[in-house]
């Protein structure tokens, strides 16, 4: 049936010229290109802490608020004394040179009395009979 | 020159005609290439993992001109298949000779009434330069499928310009 067309019809057909891109299309393009967003930076993984905290970052908030104003208020607070006892002797506690005199003579007179051998107690010797008392009622 | 430049200048032209070919109708042509486009604009490493370039675009064009015929209402689609007379697609340049003007419009309507799968491997063969073995990876068919679909769609230009070609070639 088609042997009367020439084989090269097809290349006629090939060498029609096509319509190219039409040029307001592509200067559309070039500006879709200039007015592009930039890629955005990919998401980082947030770590797992923050995670953990952003459901209820309010809460978390002023829990860490009361923390601080514990903190604050616990270095401002007065030292007790029972906590300075415990700081040691480097810190004398008496500052009057009289008191400081007289507490030294009583830590010397002590440490003396502790270094002499204690005198046997009364309750260590046999004890003597006693006669029984005439004076006893028949 | 900006490397998407380049990809326009070196295969807009083909990309374009081969999505006029396919949709024939040049308001769609340009919507389908714009949005192809666009996805190489926000995504430019799409092209950078492509070994053929030019066969990527052609891949990607297909696929959004498949897209857009799925959205369409298939009633609209049907209607369009059932014209004798196709409308012409504008898909060559323009001659000013009225014998080639009357060859080039005569192609137009003869493809327009191909088969939409046919009308694609003719495309591709004929203008792309085509093997059969790279239509069928870029269509996803078998090679024999891609050259029996050539056959008959170039049997049936033969069949319709027959007339014409007979006319022009007489002296």
């Amino acid at each position: 049936m088609n042997s009367r067309i020439p084989p090269h019809l097809e290349d006629r057909i090939a060498q029609t010229p096509r319509r190219g891109l039409p040029a307001d299309l592509r200067q559309a393009c070039l500006a879709m290109r200039g007015s592009a967003p930039r890629p955005t930076p990919p998401v980082r993984q947030h770590a797992f802490w923050l995670q953990w905290f952003w459901p209820h970052p309010a809460a978390w908030g002023g829990l860490a608020i009361l923390w601080c104003t514990i903190l604050a208020l616990h270095r401002l607070a007065p030292v007790p004394v029972n906590v300075l006892a415990a700081t040691g002797p480097s810190t004398p506690l008496i500052k009057d040179p009289d008191s400081t005199r007289q507490l030294a003579h009583q830590r010397e007179t002590r440490e003396e009395l502790l270094r002499q051998p204690l005198p046997p107690l009364d309750f260590d010797r046999p004890r003597k009979a006693s006669p029984p008392s005439t004076n006893r009622i028949a | 020159m900006h490397p998407l430049e380049q990809i326009l200048d070196d295969h807009g032209d083909a990309v374009f005609s081969f999505l006029l070919q396919l949709s024939r109708s040049e308001p769609d042509a340009r919507d389908l290439f714009q949005d192809l486009w666009r996805r190489l604009v926000e995504n430019p490493q799409l092209l950078a993992e492509a070994r053929d370039p030019r066969a990527f675009l052609l891949h990607l064009a297909r696929n959004q001109f498949i897209d857009l015929t799925r959205r369409r209402n298939a009633r609209t689609r049907a209607h369009e298949a059932s014209q004798d007379q196709p409308d012409l697609a504008g898909l060559f340049e323009p001659a000013h000779r009225p014998d080639e003007d009357a060859f080039r419009e005569a192609l137009d309507r003869a493809l327009g009434q191909l088969p939409e799968d046919q009308r694609m491997v003719v495309h591709l063969k004929l203008w792309e330069g085509l093997t059969f073995d790279a239509i069928a990876v870029l269509l996803d068919l078998s090679p024999n499928t891609a050259a029996s679909r050539y056959r008959y769609g170039v049997d049936k230009l033969r069949t319709l310009l027959r007339p014409l070609y007979d006319e022009i070639r007489t002296p």
